[in-house]
This record gives C-alpha cells, sequence and structure tokens, in this order.
C-alpha cells in the first residue's frame, strides 16, 4: 500500500503525518504524544537515541544531549558532544532517519514521496542545508514547503478557498513563533510579504511563566533546594511536567492545581485560566503585533483577510484566539489539531507530488557517510538486521494468577466492588526473545494515560534462555520466557532472557540504560493489569477505626492490643472516643504514620486487602500513580528479592523532608513501630457488582469520608445515642447505643416499580448477637414505612443465620430524617419472618414493590412478599434497632441503590 | 571567531554592487556610510518629559531647547564637528546652514522661514567629547503637542525607509504610561524576533520630582525605577530603568564657579533656615537672609537648581564632601544618576558599538533583499543568511545586557563566569575561559570543552530558571566557538 509522508521539523517537536487511499492522518512517532522532542542525545558509545528516548536519558546523561538544534542550522560552529563535533544537519538527518524508521515500521516500505517543511523565513542557505540533512538520512528528491504554506494546505482540505484570497497563519509552536501572510492560487498558496517570527516564544515560555508562578506561591521554602540531589531534580522534572499539563488543562478547564513534590515543600499550588492569561498576555500581545507586520509588509489590512489560521500546539490556549480575534476583528480559525497541521499538509504536498517527482529513500541509511560528522558512528544494528525475532505470543503462557473471586467475595486479596480509590497496576507479560531493546508499548489501552515503556531487566539478573538469538521459532523459550517487567529496567545489548514469575530487578540502582531508536518488538508486548492498588496511604481516621476495633476483641486485652497497633504518638489518647486523634493535631485525612510492619499487615487483611508486593508499589510509583513522599510504606514480606534480610521488612517511598521518592528503600524489624511508616494496601482483583437493569433513580457506593455528606443522614443533636460515620475500608457504619435508628434518603420518588437494594454488614462475625437487628426502610412516606430487618441468629462460626423480619409500622413514626429513642418492642410484630443461611458477613437485602405487593429478597434469596400500599413521594433509607437497650449495635451499609424497574 | 563588522563591511561591498543602479543604491549607501559613522543613539518620550534637559546633560551644554521651540517639533540630530553649525534638512532631501539665537546665555536654533512641517530634521554640529563616539538624536515628545508632531516621531522610530534610523534607544518617561508602551513598542516591533532589547534603556526622567524633591526624593525614584522595570510590559521593551534628576543632571554639567561660590554661602545657614526658605520659589528668593546672596541670583538658582537640587548640592557642601566646582558637579552628577546612565550608555551601547551598528547594517539588507523584485540576490541572500546564522556577537551581547540588568535568575558564581566566558571581562579566549595569558592551545581546547559540557549541564538541569537556560544555550555555543577556533589555528 503506497503512502506519502509529510514531516514537520520543529524547533522543540517534530511530527510526521502520511496520506494514504486519500486519508490524512497524523502518526503516532511517540509513545505518549504522536508528535516527539526534537532532541537527540548520543552516548558515550556513539548510540545515537532520538526523540522520547533521547528526552527521558537526558537527565541521566545532560551533557550528551542536544536540543533546539534547528536554531543552529547554518551555524558552521559545530555542536561539541563528548568534545567530538556534529553539525546540526547530522543532527537533523538523525531525527528524521528515526522518524523515517518508526514509519516505515507502521506503513510497510517507503513512502512513495515524502515532503518536508521549514520555516518561511529561511532563504537558500539554510534551504540548502536541510535537503543535505535529509540527504544523510537517505532522502533525494524530497518536497520542501514552508510552514505556514503547508498550514494552509492542511486548511483548505476542509474549508473550501477560492483563488485570490488570502489568510493568516499564526503559529505558536513549542519553542517559536511565526506568523505569515498568505494568498491562495491555482495551485496553492503564495506567501505575500516578509513573514515574521519571534525567535523565542513558544508553548515553554508559558510554561516558564507557569513554573514562575509555582515558585514565587512556594517562596522561600525553595529556598535551600540541592541544585545536585537526585531527588530534587526528578522532583523539579515532574514538576516542569505538571506545569505544562496544567497550561495544557487551562486550555479547556478554568483552574488546576498544580502538585509540587519537593523536598521540603510538597504542596499543591492553584493556577486559574485569568492568573494564567495575565501571565501571558504580554508575550502574546508580541505574537499579535508581530501579525499587524506580517499584514503591513504584505499590504494586506484585516478586513482582507478570510481567516486567521491559528496552528501549533499553544494556539489552543484560548486566550491567543480571543486575542487575535479581537484585535483583527476577523474570523479566527482553530485548526482541529493545530499541533499537526504543518505536517498534515505536508503528506498532502507530499502526494500531490508523487505523480511528478518522486522521492526516493535509499534502503541502507547510512549516516556516517555524513563526512562533516565525523564521531557519529553508524549504528551497530539496525532492525533488519538485527535479530529481533520474537515468537508469537501466546495467550496461553502469561504468569498464572489468582482467578478472580467473584462469589466469594469476602475472601482475603479480593477487592469488593468497584472502587475508584484503588488504582489498576499495568504490567506488561513479554514473550520470546528481545535483543538489547528498550521497548514501548503501542495499541492496547489508549485511554490510559500511564508510562508504558517497558524494557527488559539486565542479563545478569535473570536466566538466559537456551535459545540462541533468532532463534525465533523456538517455542519452547517462549513459554518459558514469560516475564512481568516493571515500567522500566535494563537489558545488556544482545542478550536473550527468560524469566518466569516477577522480575526481580528492583531498588535503587532501577534505571533504564538502554533505548535504541528501534522498536521491533513493539506488537509482541502485551500489557495487563496484575493487579490494584490504593491510590492514597491509609488514613489516620482508616486507621482508628481498625485499631479501635480491635480492642473489642474479648480474648485479648484492650490496652495491649492498643500498644501493639497504635502509633507511638497515639499512646495516650483513648481507643474508644472517635477522633479522639484530632487532639494531636491529625488530620483525618491525612496518612497514618508511625506503625509497625506487622500492624499494616493485620489492616490490610481486616480491609479484606493485603499489603502489595514490592513489585506493585514500584510499579505504581513509577507511572506516577501514588504519591510516594508524604510517608513510607511497608511492603509485603520480600520473599522474591535477595538483598533482603530475613525477617526485616521493606519500605518504600520517602516522607517530605527526605523525598528520594521512587527509589528509596530501606528495612525495618517488623513488629516495631517506625515513624514516618505508614501503610497502603493492594489486591489482586476488583469485582464489579453487577447494577440492576432499570433507572437508576439513586446510587450510593460508598467509598470515603468526603461522601458521608450524600449519605442518608442519621445525625440528630437530641439524639446522642446514635453515630454514624465513615468505617474502613469504605461502608458507611452505624452504632445505636438506644433502641431505633431509621435514616431515609431523598424522597420524591412513586414507590411503585421500585426496587431499593443495599449491602449490609455484621461486623461481629464470631459473636452471635441477637441483641439488635438493621435493614432497609422503603415506602416511607406519611401513612408508615416498610422495613426489612436481619439479625444475626448464628449458632456456629461457619454457615451463619440470619433471621429475618418485615415490619409495616405506621405514622408518626418517621416524620422527619432521622428517629430516634423509639422502642422497637412497642411497635407491633413481624409480618413475615423466617430464616436464611449465608456463608457471607457481607448480605444484600432488597425491597421491590411491584403489582401492589412488596417482595423482599436477603441475600439473593426470595423471602417473601406482602401486600403494601404505594405512596407518592416515598422516602427510603435504612435501619438499625436495639432489642436490648442496653447494648451497642455496630453495622455497616453500602451500595443503597434505588431503581426504577 | 569571526568578526561580525568584518563580515557586515564586506556585505555591504557586496550589497553595492549588487543594487549599483537599482531604486535601492542610494539606501546601500546608507547604510554604508552610517556603519563608519558614530553610533545613533535616539532620545524619546512624550512631551515634556525631560528630552532637552537630558540631552544637554549629557552633551555639557545647553545646546537643546527646552522650551517648546521649534527644536523640540522637529527631529534634532547632534553630532560631533569641529565648529558650531546647523543644518536644515527639507523633506527632499536638500540641506540649508541656519543661524544660531543666543537668548539669555541658551543657545536656540533659527528655522527662519522653513515651514516645520518641510523640515525633515535638523542637523546640529557641536564640538563634544560626548558626541564623538555617538550622535545624539532628540525627537519630538509624543503626546499633547499635536497629533502631527506625534506622527513625526512615530514615522520616524519606525521608518522603513532606513529600517532603524537609531541603533539604541533611550525612553524617557515620568511614569508608567500606556502611550510610553506603545511608542517603545514602536521601536521594538522593527526587531520582534528578539523580545529581549539590546538597545534600549528606560529613564525615569525627572526622578527628583517623584520624592518632592525631598532629600530621599532619589531613593524613591529609584524604587519606583526598580518597580516599572520588572512591569512585563516594559521588561519587554526596554533592558532596564534608571531615575535620573534631569534638571540637576543638566545643571551639574554645566555648573559654574559663581554658582559654587552662591551655594557655598547658602550652606553656611543653619539647616533649618535652610529648609524653611526651600518651601516655595518665593520664599526661597524673597526671604531677607544672613547671607550675601542676591535676591536675583536666589531666584536664578533656583530655577537652575530646584528644590531637591539646593537640598542636596547645600548638603554636600555642609558635609565637605565637595570642596571645588569640579567635585560638587561630579557630586551632584552622582546624585542626579547621571553618571549612572552614561556608565550604561558606555558599557551597554558604546561599548558594543560595532556590534550594534552591524546589526543595524544587517537588518538594513535583510529588509533589501525583502523588497529586490527583479534584482537577483539569490547569493547575497545566501550570504546574508550565512552570516547571520554564523554570528554569535549579537547573542552574546544580548546575554551580556541581560547579565548586567539583572535578568538572569541565577547565583552570582554563575553570572560572573558567564559574563567571563562572553567575554565581558576581556575578548581574550585565554580571559573568557579563565587561563593565564599565553596559554597553550590544548589547554584552551580543553577547558573550553569543559566549560561546554558543564554549562549544557546547567542548562538541562530542570532547576535552572528559565532565564538561565535561555542564556546558558548562548554560553555553550560561545564555549564551541572557542573549540573550533583554537582546533583551526593549531
Amino acid at each position: 500500500m503506497t503512502y506519502a509522508l509529510g514531516i514537520d521539523f520543529g524547533t522543540a517537536f517534530t511530527a510526521a503525518a502520511v496520506l494514504q487511499n486519500g486519508i490524512a492522518e497524523t502518526v503516532n512517532l511517540g509513545n505518549q504524544r504522536a508528535a516527539i522532542p526534537s532532541v537527540v542525545l548520543i552516548r558515550e558509545d556513539s548510540t545515537v537515541l532520538t526523540g522520547e528516548a533521547a528526552q527521558r536519558r537526558a537527565i541521566t546523561e545532560p551533557t550528551r544531549v542536544v536540543r533546539e538544534f534547528k536554531r543552529r542550522l547554518g551555524d558552521p560552529t559545530p555542536i561539541l558532544i563528548g568534545g567530538s563535533p556534529y553539525s546540526a544537519e547530522a543532527l537533523t538527518s538523525r531525527l528524521v532517519t528515526a522518524v523515517l524508521t518508526e514509519v516505515r515500521q507502521r506503513y510497510g516500505g517507503n513512502p512513495s514521496h515524502i515532503a518536508v517543511s521549514y520555516p518561511a523565513n529561511w532563504g537558500p542557505y539554510k534551504t540548502d542545508l536541510l535537503k543535505q540533512a535529509l540527504q544523510m538520512a537517505g532522502i533525494t528528491g524530497a518536497t520542501l514547503i514552508t510552514e505556514p504554506q503547508a498550514a494552509a494546505i492542511s486548511y483548505a482540505e476542509a474549508e473550501r478557498l477560492e483563488p485570490g484570497e488570502t489568510i493568516a497563519v499564526y503559529d505558536l509552536g513549542g519553542g517559536t513563533f511565526d506568523t505569515a501572510v498568505l494568498r491562495k492560487t491555482e495551485d496553492g498558496f503564495e506567501i505575500l510579504g516578509q513573514p515574521i517570527g519571534i525567535e523565542r516564544l513558544g508553548g515553554m515560555d508559558l510554561d516558564a511563566a507557569v513554573l514562575g508562578h509555582v515558585m514565587s506561591s512556594l517562596g522561600d521554602s525553595l529556598a535551600d533546594l540541592d541544585e545536585d540531589d537526585p531527588a530534587t531534580l526528578a522532583g523539579f522534572a515532574r514538576l516542569r511536567q505538571e506545569c505544562t499539563a496544567a497550561r495544557e488543562a487551562l486550555s479547556s478547564d478554568t483552574e488546576v492545581d498544580i502538585p509540587v513534590v519537593l523536598p521540603g515543600a510538597v504542596s499543591e499550588v492553584r493556577l486559574t485560566r485569568s492568573e494564567l492569561e495575565s501571565m501571558i498576555r504580554p508575550p502574546l500581545a508580541d505574537t499579535v503585533n508581530a501579525l499587524h507586520q506580517a499584514l503591513d509588509s504584505a499590504g494586506v489590512t484585516p478586513d482582507d483577510l478570510r481567516a486567521v489560521l491559528l496552528v501549533g500546539g499553544a494556539s489552543r490556549t484560548p486566550l491567543v484566539a480571543q486575542l487575535v480575534g479581537s484585535e483583527l476583528g476577523r474570523p479566527v480559525a482553530v485548526d482541529a489539531d493545530p499541533k499537526h497541521a504543518i505536517a498534515l499538509g505536508a503528506a498532502h504536498t507530499a502526494a500531490a507530488a508523487t505523480s511528478t517527482k518522486p522521492a526516493t529513500v535509499s534502503e541502507a541509511v547510512t549516516p556516517a557517510t555524513a563526512t562533516e560528522v565525523p564521531a557519529v558512528a553508524p549504528q551497530p544494528s539496525k532492525p533488519a538486521a538485527a535479530p529481533v525475532t520474537l515468537a508469537p505470543a501466546n495467550p496461553a503462557t502469561p504468569t498464572p494468577r489468582p482467578s478472580p473471586h467473584p462469589a466469594s467475595q469476602a475472601d482475603s486479596g479480593t477487592w469488593i466492588s468497584q472502587n475508584r480509590s484503588l488504582v489498576g497496576l499495568g504490567a506488561f507479560v513479554l514473550l520470546g526473545l528481545v535483543v538489547a531493546g528498550f521497548l514501548a508499548t503501542r495499541g492496547g489501552d489508549d485511554t490510559t494515560d500511564t508510562e508504558t515503556a517497558v524494557a527488559v531487566p539486565t542479563a545478569a539478573s535473570v536466566p538466559v534462555a537456551p535459545s540462541a538469538p533468532g532463534d525465533s521459532t523456538d517455542t519452547d523459550a517462549a513459554t518459558t520466557t514469560g516475564v512481568r517487567l516493571p515500567v522500566r529496567a535494563t537489558v545488556d545489548a544482545g542478550s536473550v532472557f527468560a524469566v518466569d514469575k516477577t522480575n526481580p530487578v528492583i531498588g535503587t540502582d532501577l534505571v533504564a540504560t538502554l533505548d535504541p531508536p528501534e522498536y521491533a518488538s513493539i506488537r509482541q508486548v502485551e500489557g495487563r493489569v496484575i493487579g490494584f492498588i490504593d491510590v492514597v496511604n491509609t488514613s489516620n481516621i482508616q486507621y482508628y477505626d481498625f485499631a479501635s476495633f480491635q480492642t473489642t476483641n474479648p480474648e485479648r486485652d484492650r490496652n495491649e492490643v492498643w500498644a501493639e497497633l497504635a502509633p507511638e504518638a497515639w499512646r495516650n489518647i483513648s481507643p474508644t472516643v472517635p477522633d479522639s486523634f484530632e487532639a494531636l493535631g491529625l488530620e483525618g485525612r491525612d496518612p497514618v504514620a508511625g506503625i509497625s510492619f506487622d500492624a499494616a499487615d493485620i489492616y490490610c487483611q481486616y480491609a479484606l486487602k493485603r499489603l502489595p508486593t514490592e513489585l506493585e508499589w514500584e510499579l505504581a510509583a513509577r507511572d506516577g500513580s501514588i504519591d510516594v513522599t508524604t510517608v513510607q510504606n511497608w511492603v509485603a514480606f520480600p520473599e522474591e528479592y535477595s538483598d533482603t534480610p530475613a525477617g526485616v521488612a521493606v519500605l518504600r517511598g520517602s516522607f517530605g523532608i527526605e523525598a528520594l521518592s521512587v527509589f528509596y528503600r530501606t528495612f525495618g524489624d517488623s513488629p516495631t513501630n517506625r515513624q514516618n511508616a505508614g501503610l497502603r494496601c493492594a489486591a489482586d482483583d476488583v469485582v464489579e457488582v453487577p447494577r440492576p437493569t432499570g433507572e437508576l433513580l439513586y446510587a450510593r457506593e460508598f467509598s470515603g469520608a468526603d461522601e458521608l455528606h450524600d449519605w442518608p443522614d442519621l445525625h440528630d443533636p437530641n439524639t446522642p445515642d446514635v453515630a454514624y460515620g465513615y468505617h474502613a475500608p469504605d461502608v458507611f457504619h452505624v452504632e445505636v447505643r438506644g433502641s431505633l435508628a431509621v435514616a431515609v434518603g431523598s424522597g420524591q420518588v412513586q414507590a411503585d416499580n421500585t426496587t431499593l437494594s443495599a449491602d449490609v454488614e455484621l461486623r461481629l462475625p464470631d459473636e452471635p448477637n441477637g441483641g439488635f437487628r438493621y435493614g432497609l426502610v422503603a415506602n416511607a412516606g406519611p401513612t408508615g414505612y416498610l422495613g426489612l430487618l436481619v439479625q444475626d441468629a448464628s449458632v456456629e462460626a461457619d454457615g451463619r443465620e440470619l433471621r429475618w423480619c418485615v415490619v409495616q409500622r405506621s405514622n408518626p413514626l418517621i416524620t422527619a430524617t432521622v428517629v430516634g429513642g423509639q422502642s422497637l418492642l412497642e411497635n407491633g410484630p413481624c409480618e413475615l419472618e423466617g430464616v436464611v443461611s449465608t456463608d457471607a458477613t457481607r448480605n444484600t437485602l432488597t425491597v421491590t414493590l411491584t403489582g401492589g405487593n412488596a417482595t423482599f429478597s436477603v441475600a439473593g434469596q426470595a423471602v417473601g412478599s406482602v401486600p403494601a400500599q404505594y405512596q407518592a413521594d416515598a422516602s427510603f433509607g435504612f435501619i438499625a434497632e436495639n432489642l436490648d437497650p442496653s447494648i451497642l449495635s455496630h453495622v455497616h451499609f453500602d451500595n443503597l441503590t434505588l431503581v426504577s424497574s | 571567531m569571526t568578526d561580525l563588522g568584518a563580515s557586515a563591511e564586506s556585505l555591504l561591498a557586496t550589497a553595492n554592487e549588487v543594487f549599483a543602479g537599482t531604486r535601492h543604491d542610494s539606501h546601500v549607501q546608507q547604510l554604508q556610510d552610517r556603519f563608519h559613522e558614530p553610533l545613533r543613539v535616539a532620545i524619546a518620550g512624550k512631551v515634556k518629559a525631560g528630552k532637552s534637559t537630558l540631552l544637554n546633560a549629557l552633551v555639557g551644554s545647553a545646546v537643546a531647547a527646552t522650551d517648546a521651540t521649534e527644536c523640540t517639533r522637529v527631529v534634532t540630530w547632534y553630532q560631533d564637528g569641529h565648529v558650531y553649525r546647523f543644518d536644515i534638512e527639507s523633506k527632499a532631501g536638500r540641506k540649508t546652514p541656519g543661524i544660531f539665537r543666543d537668548v539669555d546665555g541658551q543657545v536656540s536654533v533659527d528655522l527662519g522661514d522653513h515651514d516645520p512641517d518641510d523640515v525633515s530634521r535638523i542637523i546640529v554640529t557641536w564640538p563634544s567629547q560626548a558626541l564623538r563616539q555617538t550622535t545624539l538624536i532628540d525627537s519630538p515628545g509624543i503626546g499633547s503637542l499635536s497629533s502631527e508632531v506625534s506622527e513625526r516621531t512615530l514615522d520616524f522610530l519606525t521608518s522603513a525607509e532606513d529600517n532603524t534610523p537609531a541603533d539604541a534607544v533611550i525612553y524617557l518617561m515620568r511614569h508608567l504610561h500606556s502611550q510610553d508602551v506603545q511608542l517603545l513598542q514602536a521601536f521594538h516591533d522593527v526587531d520582534a524576533a528578539q523580545p529581549s532589547p539590546i538597545n534600549a534603556i528606560a529613564v525615569l526622567s525627572r526622578a527628583d520630582e517623584v520624592g518632592a524633591g525631598r532629600p530621599d526624593a532619589m531613593e524613591s525614584a529609584a524604587k519606583v525605577a526598580g518597580r516599572l522595570a520588572k512591569d512585563p510590559s516594559i521588561r519587554r521593551l526596554a533592558q532596564t530603568v534608571i531615575p535620573v534628576a534631569g534638571l540637576l543632571a543638566e545643571t551639574a554639567a554645566t555648573l559654574t564657579q559663581s554658582e559654587f561660590n552662591d551655594l557655598s554661602r547658602l550652606a553656611e545657614l543653619p539647616v533649618a533656615n535652610l529648609q524653611r526658605l526651600l518651601l516655595s520659589a518665593d520664599s526661597f528668593s524673597g526671604t531677607p537672609i544672613e547671607v550675601e546672596v542676591s535676591s536675583d541670583t536666589r531666584a536664578e538658582l533656583f530655577g537652575r537648581f530646584g528644590v531637591f537640587g539646593l537640598h542636596v548640592a547645600t548638603e554636600a557642601l555642609r558635609e565637605r564632601r565637595a570642596l571645588t566646582t569640579a567635585s560638587l558637579a561630579e557630586e551632584l552628577l552622582q546624585i542626579s544618576g547621571l553618571t549612572n546612565l552614561r556608565t550604561l550608555l558606555d558599557t551597554l551601547f558604546v561599548g558594543r558599538a560595532r556590534v550594534l551598528k552591524s546589526r543595524s547594517a544587517l537588518q538594513g539588507l535583510v529588509s533589501l533583499v525583502g523588497d529586490s523584485e527583479g534584482i537577483d540576490v539569490k547569493d547575497l541572500a545566501a550570504q546574508l543568511e550565512r552570516v547571520l546564522a554564523s554570528d554569535h556577537s549579537i547573542a552574546e551581547l544580548r546575554v551580556l545586557s541581560e547579565i548586567r540588568t539583572g535578568r538572569i535568575v541565577a547565583k552570582q558564581t554563575v553570572l560572573d563566569e558567564m559574563e567571563q566566558l562572553i567575554g565581558a571581562q576581556g575578548d581574550g579566549f585565554s580571559d573568557r575561559l579563565g587561563l593565564a595569558r599565553g596559554a597553550s592551545n590544548e589547554q584552551l581546547r580543553s577547558t573550553a570543552i569543559e566549560s561546554a559540557e558543564r554549562w549544557r549541564r546547567l542548562v538541562e538541569n530542570p532547576l535552572s530558571s528559565p532565564s538561565l537556560v535561555a542564556a546558558g544555550s548562548t554560553i555553550v555555543r560561545s564555549c564551541e566557538g572557542m573549540v573550533l577556533a583554537v582546533e583551526s589555528s593549531s
């Protein structure tokens, strides 16, 4: 299949587009964005990295990286890397080669023709040099077209322009600004007057303004930053990315919070769009002036313009269109894809030129022939020649993992219900043989924005398969070489890897070191989710609730339990007064700190989860899913890692001041409380609870203390005997000390044809308690309500029995959202009752109102029905009542749902 | 490293041949002439901003009329020469000698029967040390006089004809005003490619008025200037803003012995008495005093020095900081901010005159090449492009001005090294690299490579400020240039 290729070689970014079968599309050159940074890095062994790979490595090899070399084109003074001279043309040719390699691989074979864009103010000298650079990349006879012309051609594909009509192109790119006026001719566009450029004005400058805002907001806390500290550098590099992301986000959002994680400064800085706009207004005013100048030199007034075409990534900023539009009083056309308009236009140009003027791409790209650049050695191997033959992916091979347990919801290690406070951990199961490669995943889940580049572990750390490189049909090797990889790892050139289960390369020295620009193995990499991890650290309130609950174990001394579990600082606070940690100046939402490995382990079991493995933690940390600098996290016993002393537990991450972030790793005795040590839990799977069909009238899935206000309100200042709140891991907790608590949710539903359900859970599984019962309230209104109640009637620990009971109560029991203090016993008998068996502590209760009946089910079993008079504007909710007013009832609710059937 | 001036000169010669006999013939000639003339520095600002006063202070004579006479309505050039003379140049380019008029010691020029609207400029030739290296251009005030006059100045500053008629500009402002910004922008539009101005500084003129003439007026003015310099709209247009008490500067530059004597007598008065006197012009000249300075003299002194000037001058005499006319003049020039302005002009403009003039010439050529339909300029265009692409001195000049005006956020040691590497402490390679004179080529080469790496590391450091990153890239290029030069010479 033939295709035509357009390349937009920019100061900051390089993009490509192809036209195939009459359809133009941009080429995804990078993993994260379609355009790759115009960056080249030449390593000591003369290996050349380009684009994202070069960008990534820049922080560790800063002296070997070159960026913005487009500005240097034409300067006879060469660029020095490690003392060796490189011309800007040579570097350009390396970048173009990388683009071409990528495109060839995706589209198969060479393009029929290539067009490359260049700045409109370049003269014969620089365009000649550009041609030389292309020749060095093996391209001869390419069509060169100016950037504004390419943008205009792309625009003309969507909008019909008549010959003679003029447009202005306003190109605000990553590093430069250019503007020009063009007139449509019979077969293209001609530039009128002088194109005007501003050399150092682009997205980067706007980002710098955002960074300035953050820095000035943080003020003195940044005074002592150590310029040589790797953690500081990494934190700052990340902050710069956050600033770019924030600036881009403000194109659609009106405000954004920029996370700052630096040693000594962990915080968030808010930036509103209007603040951003006031910062960038002066430079943008310059661009509008330049546009005026270009118009003047073209002898064109704004009124003569059909439109002003905005291209370049930074022109998405809403203020740009606003300023340009209001200054010129002309319609502003923002290209649908402003970042790639030039590449797309170049692709169209290439396609148009295909028939008349074929460009040739030589088979062997030989950059070594670039005589000006003696130091660039030819690369050791090229994709065609390299033994990068991979065994076909075998779906049966991936590392086995525990199967999900949807039926057995309480199994440890299985997370119940979809919960947004968890994040999926991406890992990659790689099959086959790889030669020296940094692999990047493509395809798969395009919606995730995480770092998806993977590589294979060092040869030293992996058993070598018996197969030789190139022995691609050795399926035996393939079937034993499933490997889970962290986001980045290293591999030695030429090595064959074969590892099963988990990758043992974990720890402080794990830094990617190899990125040949070829991406041959891409399609053999299969991304999959290997588990889930809490996004946020376990909070004080969660941990308090847990530790407090553990002290109620009748078999152990309350104080002893508290002493074991509570952080040092908590020793003197009461385990029975909720939120008493607040007296210590601690916030409920903040991460708990100062606990032991053993306590963390128990907590996760209690939360029906488990501690994350170190691999899981590292995966999440590296792709930025979790904050790793607030408190350190205990991770599961490090069975897989040989470098850990026996009986010693591992702590990962850092805490504020030291902030060594992802790479920090330390040890601790498992029973000992450790200052700054906190935790987060993980789980193998997420089980989605199927939703009832029908229109969802009300759905509350409790997932954090923040959501209390969304739930039916039990709070009544006059009934201090009722307490409610958040309970770890994520349920709505209700306690009744008096006799009865009823909460009803928001009302105004027609009760007919509705199904109400909720998960309810009794948290004292080992203590059969006939003293209280709990359940759902439905059809609540002026004439009373229906209640489906259950009561633990188990006599043995395994195999539980729930005694259930349906009550119909009349007014005035529910007069408000809260009723307390009424004695159940005075309110008549059950309408229906019986017993169901279940093996779970957590069960779903359902009340369906339809056809003049109320039908009830417990744990999926229908238990009976009663005739019911439906009320209009009915409310619904839940109930807990004590049969013995001297006891404390304690029950949890979740997933309160009302569906109209 | 190749000399930009030499490249510009040879390009001008080539252009002379290419454009010979074409419509651009005279333009090239102008560019060539100009290249060999002193640097042109324009003084611009709104009406009453104190342009003529400052000009007098800089020249050291009362050459410019300070009232709204013809001179302040027409562009006036002040150039060095052997004799006093002035010429009136009409729009058609015809020069007619004019006549000086001396009214009360104030020199003014008489346009005679010339219609100011037909006068393109007045050229004043005045023997003066200060004009030897710079030609000063006084432009009509922008603002209230008449829109025509304003337009004339805008035309002058942004004239496409000669591209940039001035190589550098001193912009006078009394406080930040949108018209100031507009005017500065107009000047800079000709060089939109470089948002950081290397050839403009702003002066907060009449700085003594900021503090209502109090003795600490200049300190208040310095604060105001500091704030203005940080204003983003000014920052993009002028390198820095410095306060100058124009009247005091002018007076100090032309201080006479009799003024010194009178002031010395006034300084003998008790401080409290003097302060009471200085409450108003009338009280200063009218109140009877114990020392022998006549009422008329006092009125003159008041006009020459102003309240602030009298305060600081008598204070300097009373504290015996100045014992002679010359030392008082120096002290007052210092206080007025003129010394500071002169130093800045020397380092930023005069010291780099060759680069600035080359830049003007190259810009002029770029615009000629851009408007060359029917003339074969391909070779010239390519040569011009190569010279512009190879040149690094303009970039270094830009970095220097950024350092000197505090625009680069970096540690002082970093800034110091930066200045050294771009040749501000001596242009030889050993000076730039901090090596002993006569260092071997191998030493120069390896030190330059090390410096390039160190600066590349700094540029890549995420902690480096954006201003440092941009300047640092220039430094890396400076080092690379030295490596190349050393290698090709050995």
